[in-house]
């Protein structure tokens, strides 16, 4: 009896593991088109499969069990938008998404998945539940001013017209964005601005930080972290 | 099934999920009487991998300084007790005492978060 | 900039006064900290020192304008990393850490008046003496190995710089299906898996370029660090174990001690007697403590020169701090890590004593890693403590082989890691 629980543990846990590189992605930026017909292409998530893949591509490490990050160094994934999370696999295998070797880590580990398994992925964390959905703190007149409106004389469109009334998220690949780090927060929008990170699809967000002060990404980091540690 | 249960377990381990194999391995409790190590001194330790201060920010082995203390516990008690397998830190967090890790705590989290190429030691007083 | 330009200007004015005044009357200036060496644990002690400590000046006497790390220059063989990658210069500790660095040889102490002399004739005065030399290599333990032959066709290329460029060239321009031979030393030796990574990183570009080489380790140890690693790697990759072996071993129980070379017929004679032809032959000589430390007597007529376990002062003179590889500091091993956590540690012994403050226990760890191949890294966590009198290992953990891909690409990302913010915790 031992031997055989024994030989089958050894079977499943061998099957999940993928082969990198089945083709070589180029690290051409995202036109419009080019993202809709990947987009179009995306292969159904099985979000069962992703939990196991989880596991033995040790996510847990920095994203936390069930995707709840355990710290500010990494974002949680836990409920997060599912074509946002298989984009950000493919850009960090790609490469597209690589701003200095803080994301070597997630550039080595994603070219050990296949895209199948990249969507697995997706699909469990996206299901996955934050632990309580807070709703963001009023920030300071000016911050609530870029939020809701954005700043028109500087054509910057709001936060909130892309990722949702209260950063949660909106249509496509748009992330949530709330209860996110500070540190992490901060960082993405400061490689924005100096186009350190350019995955973002027609570079819209590098359009829109590029316009903003350090001190206006900075309020806004703290903002949507909503005092997240 | 107990003794299967934990067979199983262990074939986990062996399968891809990351484990050590222990050389040598005593204790924290065994040191217990001699004279502490300072938060400092533990906490240098840690630079190597994750900065001088814990203060380097863009590598994959993330940042300590500035790090709240209380999260720092959970997750070093955590890596300390083998709760799940990590990539490296349950071994390296597996010497300390409790009262070892608190100290480490309350050196980093009293760090500036700054990059340590950015800050400055020393200023005018 | 840790330092403002005042405080620079402060802290060389001190020392220039100072220069003049024998020992003893300069109790009113900024004490002294001179470190010979300006390595991984002389440079490390040099910048530790200063963020403990604002107003103690600080020398490094170094030859070289340059340093090359050895951490990262097995890649150099492999084409993933440039010598320039692993190049540092002394301006940081210069500037940002106010150490006055002078770059010449030391040559002797003069222990009764708290100096050191230099090739360039200085007498360099000092309140605290650290001496980082690093290693030497005993050539004669290999019959016909010479200094001369390591510099030219035969580099143990084992202090990365010219000799690792060296080494590349024979290795990569051999003709097809040509042998390499490395030489492993007994222990204790700077970085125990370093042999073995290299043979990795070698058969990595053999196996795209020269696909039908060999690699035959002949060691004089009768097992290495990582073994299960390697070996599982090897048979992963390179067919080792079996007749198509691009990478072979030998240990000292089948005889793979090399004792002789004899350079004009390219052939290494072990213990055995066997005479083994090769094309390339990297001998890696056994090693002692670095030359100035046995100049010096230091050494008490001994390989390493033995220390007090607590504080690493030399038991010759207690004003004489050594540190890193020279250092008889077992159980510890010889890595640049430990020699840091020395250095560390070394900091914060002087500024207890400058400040009346007790520093309380040490801990050393030497949680490193190497590396098979660009997709495969390992990891040991050594941790040693100050008990009973003496350094005890409380931990040595070292991570078993995995077929998991995605932990494997993990820990070769984090091996890369280390190399980086190793050297970056040294020089940045």
């Amino acid at each position: 009896m031992k031997k055989t629980l024994t030989g089958l543990m050894i079977c499943v846990l061998c099957l999940p593991a993928g082969h990198a590189g089945e083709t070589t992605p180029s690290i051409r930026e995202w036109t419009p088109a080019a993202w809709y017909e990947t987009m179009r292409l995306k292969p159904a998530g099985d979000a069962t499969r992703g939990a196991r893949l989880a596991k033995v591509g040790y996510c847990y490490t920095c994203h936390g069990d069930q995707g709840v990050a355990p710290s500010r160094n990494a974002p949680s994934l836990a409920a997060q938008n599912e074509t946002y999370l298989y984009k950000t696999l493919l850009d960090f295998r790609s490469r597209l998404w690589w701003a200095d070797h803080k994301d070597d880590g997630m550039h080595a580990l994603a070219r050990t998945f296949t895209k199948q398994d990249l969507a697995d992925l997706a699909a469990y964390y996206a299901t996955r539940k934050l632990p309580t959905i807070r709703k963001v703190k009023k920030g300071d007149v000016h911050t609530e001013k870029l939020v809701r409106f954005g700043d028109p004389s500087r054509l910057v469109t709001s936060c909130a017209a892309c990722h949702g009334a209260h950063g949660e998220g909106g249509v496509n690949e748009v992330p949530r964005i709330e209860g996110q780090s500070y540190l992490y927060l901060k960082r993405q929008l400061t490689l924005f601005k100096e186009g350190r990170r350019h995955n973002d699809v027609g570079a819209g967000m590098r359009f829109v930080t590029e316009a903003l002060s350090e001190d206006e990404l900075d309020r806004l980091a703290r903002y949507y972290a909503n005092g997240q540690k | 099934m107990k003794r299967i249960l934990l067979t199983v377990l262990s074939c986990i381990a062996c399968q891809g999920w990351a484990d050590s194999a222990v050389i040598e391995f005593t204790p924290a409790e065994a040191f217990a009487k001699d004279k502490p190590v300072s938060g400092q001194v533990l906490g240098d330790n840690c630079s190597a991998c994750h900065g001088t201060h814990g203060a380097f920010f863009n590598e994959i082995m993330p940042p300590l300084a500035g790090m709240d203390r209380d999260t720092f516990i959970r997750l070093m008690l955590a890596f300390k007790q083998g709760v799940r397998p990590t990539i490296v830190m349950n071994d390296v967090a597996k010497p300390y005492s409790r009262e070892e890790i608190e100290r480490m705590a309350d050196y980093f989290s009293n760090l500036p978060a700054q990059p340590w190429s950015r800050q400055t030691l020393h200023e005018e007083k | 900039m840790l330092l403002n330009r005042r405080d620079v200007l402060k802290l060389f004015g001190a020392g220039a006064a100072s220069l003049a005044l024998p020992h003893g009357a300069r109790a009113a200036a900024a004490p002294r900290l001179v470190i010979v060496g300006g390595g991984i644990g002389g440079a490390a002690l040099a910048k530790y020192m200063r963020i403990l400590n604002r107003d103690i000046h600080i020398t490094v006497i170094e030859p070289n304008p340059r340093f090359i790390f050895c951490p990262g220059s097995n890649e150099v063989l492999n084409d993933e990393v440039s010598i320039d990658d692993l190049t540092v210069t002394y301006d940081t500790l210069r500037h940002r850490y106010g150490a006055e660095v002078i770059q010449e040889r030391a040559v002797e102490i003069d222990y009764a008046g708290h100096h050191v002399l230099t090739s360039g004739g200085r007498r360099v005065p000092y309140d605290w003496l650290a001496v980082s030399p690093g290693p030497q290599f005993i050539y004669e333990a290999v019959e016909g190995y010479s200094e001369a032959l390591a510099q030219g066709d035969f580099p143990h290329a084992w202090k990365a710089g010219p000799q690792t460029l060296r080494l590349k060239k024979l290795y990569q321009s051999m003709r097809p299906g040509g042998v390499v031979v490395i030489s492993a030393p007994p222990m204790p030796y700077r970085c125990p898996p370093a042999p073995y990574e290299r043979a990795s990183f070698m058969a990595a570009w053999l196996k795209r370029h020269n696909p039908t080489a060999k690699i035959l380790i002949l060691d004089s140890k009768p097992d290495f660090i990582f073994q299960a690693n390697y070996e599982d790697y090897w048979r992963d990759k390179f067919g080792y174990g079996t007749d198509h072996a691009m990478i072979e071993w030998v240990g000292s129980h089948e005889g793979g001690t090399v004792r002789q070379l004899d350079p004009a017929a390219h052939t290494v004679i072990t213990a055995d007697g066997e005479r083994i032809r090769a094309d390339v032959i990297n001998i890696i000589p056994p090693e002692k403590a670095g030359r100035f430390a046995f100049d010096t007597g230091l050494t008490l007529g001994r390989d390493w020169v033995p220390v007090n376990p607590y504080d690493f002062r030399s038991r010759k003179d207690p004003n004489v701090f050594v540190l890193g590889d020279a250092a008889e500091a077992d159980p510890m091993v010889k890595t640049g890590y430990v020699a840091s956590n020395q250095a560390k540690w070394i900091a914060q012994i002087i500024h207890g004593e400058m400040t009346g403050r007790d520093p309380g226990n040490p801990l050393w760890t030497n949680n490193c890693v190497a590396m098979a191949g660009d997709d495969y890294g390992m990891t040991v966590t050594d941790t040693y403590r100050y008990h009973g009198g003496k350094i005890v290992t409380q931990e040595t953990l070292i991570a078993n082989p995995s077929h998991n891909p995605h932990l494997n690409a993990l820990r070769a990302s984090i091996a890369r890691n280390w190399q980086r913010s190793f050297r970056r915790d040294i020089f940045e």
